[in-house]
């Protein structure tokens, strides 16, 4: 087992922010304290142009992170092989310090076609889904010649047919495979929150009130040994009414709830690369780099001892009012 | 049914784009339907956006509602059969010339365009070797042949697509200018303490996300905008020397003198 030193201040993880066009500007002329710049795979699959004039630049800067959205690892149909190259191809460009996709399917047949869905759609936990996406992980890792990393979604329909739980599955894919787990804190509060509509079991869990979400959240993390996590993502999303599903839109600052999550999970699996995530209505480069460094704080904060001094707390009280003023 | 026929019924489903309308009216206990409508939504955001930057002048000709509409008939008619979304729309031209809108044959010629504009711009990039052209002085030039670039296409339209996209272009770029001068004009007639993108943004009538979206697809930021009239000032102060640092600082709206002299070293130095 591995143990967590936790007084080495070089034990801290490497955070980092997601990085999208708008920020593009930003990232190269106010460089920021980031270890990481993680960028989605499917921008950069043109073979020439701006983006990746923008890429190599940025990667001259910051180390890299690939994150696919569209290998569709769960899909019965196979991924064209024209599609993995073009992400190996990628990779060997641009050496990133991690690859990762998502536990989703994405390819299907319809009316006669390989059709792709440009969504990560869910699959039921059983051993089928699971030999597929064993199958199609090891292709992949195959083809990149490296270990990727696979992350759990929040998913807004609950296939029929689940024998394990989605950590269970999770975890079995890690042992069979050799790919890691990126896991998705948000993702873990909005299928929590979601739950109750998603199961049809709306009655029957009326008692539940919120808290009981982040207990949900914990449980998952529980059941995740700490050697098998990869990388952390956090995010906000848009707040909605009880009767409503919770649409995971990356729109918002990280929530109450995702920063809690984030402490525990930090203690169980130790200083593990963690990434801000946001897509929509993008906020202003400082504001987004604040993000990241309550994170560091808090990282800070677990790995270090003890409570925050007196000092880290008043830094981390300016890096937040500096955000909010630099939004002009 | 085994995951293979699960999965194409559940794509299938989406793709139908079917339940969208009637979902507001859906019953209470059916969250699989108010499901489905979250990735049949995703689905079709996702596609009017990618569709909308590589179509960029057939979007701005018939606009965002008309445009989505539009692309909810174009999926629903042409499956996504690419993983890549830059790659989505090789049938959107002859898609377009096939409906009845205002002008389908010339939009369809600008589509064609826009498509192939939008694939020269991501093709391989290709450095120029000009030395190849003394060639020409020793060889018989009908025994030469050009290399074209990855991107290279001819294609023969029926319009003048051409002339059409450049004029558009031009009277974006008159109107882009004219903001970027409005901000600098209400900069200047606000004093600098009270300069920020909300009081900006106000004097011109329009939100301050939209004013700070609309400079980014400038390439221009507020923050830019700003420094450059605070430097502009300073530096006719500084020429005229009727004025100490501090008083500088003051008018300039730093809060403190840190800030100030951060600045002035980024500018001076």
């Amino acid at each position: 087992m591995f143990s967590l030193n936790k007084k080495a201040p070089n034990s801290l993880p490497l955070i980092g922010v997601g990085l999208r066009h708008t920020h593009f500007e930003d990232a190269i002329n106010s460089p920021a304290n980031i270890d990481f710049m993680e960028v989605h795979a499917e921008n950069f699959f043109a073979k020439g142009g701006a983006s990746h004039a923008v890429l190599t630049d940025i990667s001259q800067h910051y180390k890299i992170s690939l994150h696919a959205t569209s290998l569709g690892l769960g899909s019965a149909l196979p991924a064209p092989q024209k599609q993995l190259e073009q992400l190996s191809n990628l990779v060997a460009r641009y050496q990133p310090i991690l690859v990762s996709d998502h536990a989703c399917f994405s390819w299907a047949e319809s009316q006669g076609l390989d059709v792709h869905a440009g969504d990560l759609l869910p699959v039921p936990f059983n051993d089928e889904s699971l030999n597929i996406m064993v199958s199609n992980v090891k292709r992949a890792q195959a083809q990149l010649g490296r270990q990727i990393l696979v992350e759990n979604l929040s998913a807004y329909i609950e296939l029929p047919g689940s024998t394990y739980s989605e950590a269970e599955f999770l975890v079995k894919l890690c042992q069979q495979s050799g790919c890691k787990l990126l896991v998705d804190l948000n993702n873990l509060i909005v299928n929590a929150i979601n739950q109750p509509l998603v199961t049809l079991m709306a009655k029957q869990s009326d008692s539940s009130a919120n808290n009981n979400v982040l207990a949900l959240a914990k449980q998952w993390l529980e059941n995740i040994p700490s050697s098998l996590v990869g990388e952390i993502h956090l995010a906000g999303c848009t707040q909605v009414s009880a009767e409503q599903l919770m649409i995971d839109d990356h729109s918002q600052p990280v929530s109450d709830d995702v920063w809690s999550l984030y402490h525990f999970a930090l203690e169980k699996f130790g200083p593990v690369a963690t990434l801000i995530e946001w897509d929509e209505d993008l906020p202003s480069w400082p504001t987004l780099i604040a993000e990241a460094d309550k994170a560091r704080v808090i990282a800070k904060h677990v790995f270090t001892n003890n409570n925050l001094t007196t000092d880290e707390e008043s830094t981390s009280d300016k890096i937040i009012e500096e955000g909010a003023n630099s939004e002009y | 049914m085994n995951i293979k026929q699960q999965q194409s019924q559940m794509l299938s489903a989406i793709f139908s784009l079917e339940s969208l309308q009637e979902n507001s009216a859906h019953k209470p206990s059916d969250f699989s339907a108010t499901g489905l409508s979250i990735y049949q939504h995703s689905l079709l955001a996702n596609a009017s956006r990618a569709l909308a930057i590589t179509f960029a002048t057939v979007h701005s000709f018939i606009g965002e509602t008309g445009f989505s509409q539009l692309v909810k008939k174009y999926l629903q008619k042409h499956l996504k059969t690419q993983f890549d979304w830059g790659e989505l729309g090789d049938n959107f031209p002859h898609f377009i010339h096939q409906q009845s809108l205002p002008n389908s044959e010339v939009l369809a010629a600008i589509a064609t365009l826009d498509f192939a504009c939008h694939h020269t711009e991501r093709a391989e990039n290709v450095e120029k070797d000009l030395t190849t052209l003394s060639l020409l002085n020793d060889v018989d030039a009908y025994q030469l042949k050009l290399n074209f670039a990855a991107g290279f296409k001819v294609i023969k339209l029926d319009y003048p697509a051409d002339l059409i996209i450049t004029d558009i272009h031009l009277k974006q770029l008159a109107s882009d200018t004219e903001v970027i001068n409005k901000v600098k004009h209400a900069m200047k007639n606000l004093p600098f303490n009270q300069v920020s993108l909300e009081s900006v943004s106000g004097r011109l009538c329009m939100s301050p996300r939209t004013l700070r979206r609309h400079l980014q697809t400038l390439g221009v930021s507020f923050k830019t905008l700003l420094e450059n009239e605070r430097r502009n000032i300073a530096t006719k102060r500084l020429d005229k020397k009727d004025i100490s640092l501090d008083q500088l600082a003051e008018l300039l709206g730093y809060n403190s003198t840190s800030s100030f002299s951060r600045a002035f070293k980024r500018w001076y130095t």
